[in-house]
């Protein structure tokens, strides 16, 4: 059978459903909506198939193809019919036509470099990035999400779920697959922004590193899975706390000082309304303090007040080094 | 690391110095009438960092060949002034900061010894007292099998009396310069470290026994000494293999014969990190509590720095009193904190060295 990019009305039975080759997008189980859409106004955006071994294959327009099958008394379907020869344009219509009707997802993105992949490397893609992607990518950009696609699948699926972002997951495809796999049940747990992610991994890499310890012996460690169990911490809290205990493991020093500072600070700041600038990470010995007020009586009421502090152990306290 | 391909600078005319070079490198020179064609083939690589250190580019020197180290900011700087003979080194340490400071980075021989009499004879007849240094930017010992370069300076230097040259090296290439008339004003110094580090961090530097074992000749033939501990690495009983290593110098060398001993914490640019990361993937260097500094260099955390520092330092001044010791690149709050005192002042760092130059290497005192 061929055919041609133009209208048909194609038989449903003979549309290959269950092929997914061209699919970027995330399943949506619930198609009441495009239903109900349909049958009040009609197909309005016809899909658009693969004519293929007789068969076709659906490009785009999946849902549609869904939900007019699920209609009852419907047999045929109106489709955009790509000829048998034009197997890459059928991939770059399958991502062009959502590309240009809203933006990517990360995980769609990374869906859709994969697809074309098959029949073009990064530096094609980039060309004509601008037609298919609607925006222009550079070949880096798109290597980084070729190797993203080679993630697990479950890594994707944290993409496609906003629990892992595309920096992250970047920069996870070029570990190994011990610390991969410990990556994706760990940022299956918790859910945080794509900075914090990036804190997470390189934290927890380097504390492997520096102890020379094993990814899935570090993740499984007691006090790393009490975080994770911690019912009462929503992900985004376990996240945080996850986030912190890497960092006091990685830096323990450094983060024993800022404690030991933050309680003096603590008191310190119930003695008045005063603002305490501390050196950033201890290195210089400048300390700094500032206050507001609103009259003359209220700055000598003010620098009493600071002045008293001199004595205060807090402040001595603060800075001992 | 064997030297695979040597590029010569096709302007040069040829010299003895050429001559001896190339008889000693058992590699045919290939002419380049222009540097692009060695950065290219350097930048092509998948390492460009590690094949460069087995392509020499033999040229000129086309800048300053004697110019004021250039510190850092906010750390006390020692006032040293360095002479530019070449760049880069064949060795291999992960720690190196060569290895992101130059782009690309190119391992070069400076050839004309001529270039370099000039700037030393405008330096030797100033009423001031120079610490010059070859290695800032290479080690300075590496070419010494295969140069005149090493025995032209020491000979150089001997001539005059206000100015020290200084060859620092982690290798133990000394045998041309043992019986050379130096007059005491070449310093011959080592850059110290564990052996663990030496082990894990070094590739193709000899080990520190070996060095030692330089020193010690060097020293019976009447040459000054200096010892650099930098970087100094931070890892589980280094306060302890650290402590051997002083103990280790002083059982091979007679503290007078040391000029100075410098002691400096693993610091580098963030952009070396990854670099490590690649080249050095079994190293835990980078993975210490490094902080960002005023600088913009990671430096480890200022209370373990310290800590490490006063031990060395405590233990060097019972060994040898009177040896000057100083930082490279510290604050305030570390000198105070571990030597007692700051030589804050402008020049103040640079005069303790220079009074230590003076008297280990005879130097014009009234220069002082
Ligand atoms: S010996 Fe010195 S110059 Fe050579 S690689 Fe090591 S640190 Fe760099």
């Amino acid at each position: 059978m061929t055919g041609s990019n133009l209208l048909q009305s194609i038989c449903l039975t003979d549309i290959r459903i269950h092929d997914t080759r061209f699919q970027i997008t995330v399943e949506k189980k619930d198609l009441s909506a495009l239903i109900r859409s349909i049958k009040d106004m009609g197909l309005i955006c016809p899909p658009t198939v693969w004519a293929c071994d007789g068969t076709y294959i659906p490009v785009s327009g999946f849902r549609r193809i869904q939900a007019v099958q699920s209609l009852s008394g419907t047999k045929h379907i109106p489709c955009r019919v790509m000829p048998e020869n034009a197997e890459i344009e059928c991939a770059m219509q399958a991502v062009a036509d959502n590309a240009f009707s809203r933006e990517l997802t990360a995980a769609e993105q990374v869906k859709a470099v994969q697809l074309l992949n098959r029949y073009m490397d990064a530096e094609q893609m980039a060309g004509q990035s601008l037609g298919i992607f609607n925006r222009p990518l550079n070949p880096g950009y798109i290597s980084g999400l070729l190797a993203v696609s080679t993630l697990p699948k479950e890594a994707v699926g944290l993409l496609e779920n906003g629990k892992l972002s595309l920096k992250p997951a970047r920069r996870m495809a070029a570990y190994d697959k011990a610390f991969i796999e410990v990556f994706v049940k760990l940022f299956s747990r918790i859910k945080v922004s794509s900075g914090k992610q990036l804190d997470i991994i390189t934290s927890f890499t380097e504390v492997c590193k520096k102890e020379q310890m094993a990814p899935g012996l570090f993740f499984n460690e007691h006090e790393f899975q009490t975080l994770l169990n911690l019912d009462t911490l929503d992900l985004g809290q376990k996240g945080d706390q996850v986030r912190q205990y890497l960092t006091r493991r990685r830096f323990p020093n450094l983060e024993q000082a800022r404690q030991k500072a933050r309680s003096h600070l603590g008191r310190l700041l119930s003695n008045g309304p005063f603002r305490f600038n501390l050196p950033e990470n201890f290195e210089s010995t400048v300390y700094g303090v500032s206050f507001d007020f609103t009259s003359l009586d209220d700055f000598k009421t003010r620098v009493r007040s600071l002045s008293s502090l001199a004595d205060h152990p807090d402040l001595k306290g603060m800075l001992e080094r | 690391m064997t030297i695979q391909r040597v590029f010569l600078d096709s302007s040069l005319n040829s010299s003895e110095e050429i001559d001896e070079i190339l008889s000693r490198l058992s590699v045919e020179p290939e002419p380049v009438a222009d540097p692009c064609v060695v950065y290219d083939l350097i930048n092509q690589a998948d390492d460009p960092v590690g094949a460069a250190k087995s392509l020499l580019f033999i040229t000129r020197n086309k800048g300053a060949v004697v110019r004021p180290c250039p510190g850092t900011s906010h750390y006390t700087c020692c006032d040293y002034t360095i002479l530019h003979t070449g760049t880069f080194c064949t060795m291999d340490c992960a720690y190196c900061i060569l290895q992101a400071y130059f782009h690309p980075p190119v391992l070069q021989y400076f050839a004309g010894l001529d270039q370099l009499k000039q700037p030393l004879t405008h330096a030797f007849s100033q009423n001031r007292i120079f610490r010059i240094g070859t290695g800032e930017y290479t080690d300075s010992l590496i070419w010494e099998p295969i140069t005149p370069s090493p025995r032209f300076l020491v000979n150089t230097f001997a001539g005059q009396s206000n100015s020290l040259l200084e060859l620092k090296t982690k290798t133990v290439n000394v045998d041309s310069l043992l019986n050379l008339d130096h007059n005491r004003k070449t310093v011959l110094a080592w850059s110290v470290n564990t052996p663990e580090v030496i082990q894990s961090e070094e590739r193709g530097t000899t080990r520190l026994n070996a060095r030692l074992k330089a020193a010690r000749r060097c020293e019976a033939k009447g040459y000054p000494l200096a010892f650099h501990f930098d970087p100094l690495v931070l890892y589980d009983g280094c306060e302890t293999a650290y402590a051997q290593v002083i103990h280790d110098i002083f059982s091979h060398v007679r503290p007078e014969s040391i000029v100075w001993i410098s002691i400096g914490s693993f610091r580098f640019m963030p952009s070396l990190k990854p670099i490590i990361e690649n080249r050095f993937a079994s190293s835990t260097l980078c993975y210490g509590e490094f902080i960002l500094g005023l600088d913009n260099k990671m430096r480890y955390f200022k209370p373990l720095r310290i800590r490490l520092y006063r031990k060395l330092v405590d233990l060097i001044k019972e060994y040898a009193p009177s040896v000057r010791v100083y930082f490279c690149m510290e604050d305030p709050e570390v000198w105070e904190k571990t030597m007692g005192f700051f030589p804050g002042g402008k020049g103040e760092l640079g005069h303790l060295l220079d009074r230590a130059a003076v008297s280990h290497c005879r130097l014009n005192p009234d220069l002082l």
